[in-house]
């Protein structure tokens, strides 16, 4: 029994530890400009573990940021550069015939867990890792 | 309170679960079955709790149209799709789109035709994870492309001075290998006084992998002349891949390769997908109908030097 209560709590406070509210951004990053915007911020009452905030080939951080630009959230994530459109060949559609390289927006769909009050996120902050150029900001309305 | 132990388990499972929805306008959802059962059945997406859904939606929802007039290939206006995804708590958004052409892109939001083969959504997921293509890009984008590289791809000019030793070669270059992590000591990245393991062999394809464990069949991974680049103009680059046969980053109906198989595995963890609970180790089906490769194409420590051969 007392194994079992302290597994249960063993579990919980995992779960409190890597876990919190769900919130949900779609980025529009345009490479032909290296901008980024938020086009959409949902709130969820849902509990998210997000256990992906440093992704080992990411190039950009996005921060989540309260009133006095402090963070509250921050990832590391990776942002395809562009768009790469394929044809296969009419004959053998797998083998590849022709590519094309297209720079321009794209949508981008993140996911933050939330471990303080969601209200108090009022700012976004996307940054290249690489120069550390502040590629995309503003207000979350 | 082993019913309350589990269900805390159940409750953070849930919490971790990766969302895929794949978005598609084909009324049967054949293709999208397809892709789905692909995904499932296919190392390492089939290692990761993954929950993969099909949502059916309007032909205007998808706003895909033929790319500069080229009806094969196909783009998407994917915002719709994103803010219905972001509404809904997915974390990849794929797209199929009903068509009778054969093509897909690679970005943010994978898109395929369906009527391509179900592992053209894989290769073009693989390129929203940062991996690279690695056929033969024409001049007018080996040039543009072969400035950048991937996870599976890296542009290096060998030193015109040589390599006196492997040594040397890994000094020089170690650092700038994505994978270097996934490189035994044992497996050389240069042929002193040249670079690289080896040469990609495009003649030997990967075998499409469903066990539960990187293909054995493979090269070691290492460092191999690709051809991505061979068109560039400007860049005196060489592109290098981590595996010495054709993937499916070459050919759709080849499997990741050994190599890729690693590195996806590693970029879906740091993603924070997490891996199912271990359930036992490799099924048989990929070492069906082997025929052997000439070992010297190879890295010395390859112990797994078979793979199918497809002449085309």
């Amino acid at each position: 029994m007392i194994r079992f209560i302290l597994l249960f709590f063993l579990l919980q406070t995992t779960s409190f530890a890597e876990c919190g509210k769900l919130v949900t951004a779609v980025f529009n990053y345009n490479s032909k400009s290296n901008t980024a915007k938020l086009e959409y911020f949902f709130k969820f009452n849902e509990e998210f573990c997000d256990a992906g905030k440093n992704e080992i080939n990411a190039n950009v951080s996005v921060a989540l940021l309260d009133i006095n630009q402090k963070i509250i959230e921050e990832k590391r994530i990776y942002f395809p550069k562009f768009v790469i459109a394929e044809k296969m060949n009419k004959k053998d559609p797998n083998v590849f015939e022709k590519t094309h390289i297209s720079k321009g927006p794209q949508y981008i769909n993140l996911k933050f867990s939330i471990f303080t009050d969601v209200s108090k996120i009022k700012f976004y902050k996307i940054v290249e890792l690489e120069g550390s150029k502040i590629i995309g900001s503003g207000e979350i309305k | 309170m082993k019913i309350l132990a589990l269900l805390s388990l159940f409750f953070i499972s849930n919490a971790f679960a990766y969302k895929m929805t794949i978005y598609t306008d084909q009324p049967d959802q054949k293709s999208a079955n397809d892709v789905l059962s692909t995904f499932k059945k296919t190392y390492p997406f089939n290692q990761f709790e993954i929950d993969l859904e099909i949502k059916v939606v309007k032909p205007e929802d998808l706003k895909c149209a033929p790319m500069h007039g080229i009806a094969r290939l196909l783009g998407c206006d994917s915002l719709n799709i994103a803010a219905d995804a972001g509404k809904r708590g997915v974390d990849q958004a794929l797209i199929i789109k009903n068509s009778p052409q054969y093509g897909g892109s690679g970005g943010a939001i994978p898109v395929m035709s369906s009527s391509s083969p179900p592992s053209t959504i894989i290769h073009e997921y693989l390129h929203t994870l940062g991996l690279c293509d690695e056929y033969e890009y024409s001049v007018r984008e080996a040039d543009y492309y072969c400035s950048v590289g991937g996870a599976n791809m890296v542009l290096i000019a060998p030193d015109p001075k040589g390599y006196f030793s492997d040594a040397d070669a890994r000094a020089k270059h170690m650092g700038q290998i994505p994978w270097s992590s996934l490189i035994k000591s044992t497996t050389p990245i240069s042929r002193p006084p040249s670079l690289g393991t080896g040469i990609v062999n495009h003649s030997v394809y990967a075998i499409p992998n469903t066990a539960s464990e990187p293909n054995k069949l493979n090269s070691a991974v290492g460092l191999y002349e690709g051809k991505t680049c061979k068109n560039a103009v400007l860049s005196k680059n060489i592109s290098w891949q981590p595996g010495g046969e054709a993937s499916i980053m070459e050919f759709l109906d080849a499997g990741l390769g050994s190599a890729n198989e690693q590195i996806v595995a590693k970029i879906l963890e740091s993603k924070g997908v997490r891996r199912k609970a271990s359930v036992g180790r490799a099924d048989a089906g990929i070492y069906d109908s082997r025929s052997p490769v000439n070992k010297s194409d190879y890295g010395s420590d390859s112990n797994s030097s078979y793979s199918r051969t497809i002449s085309r």
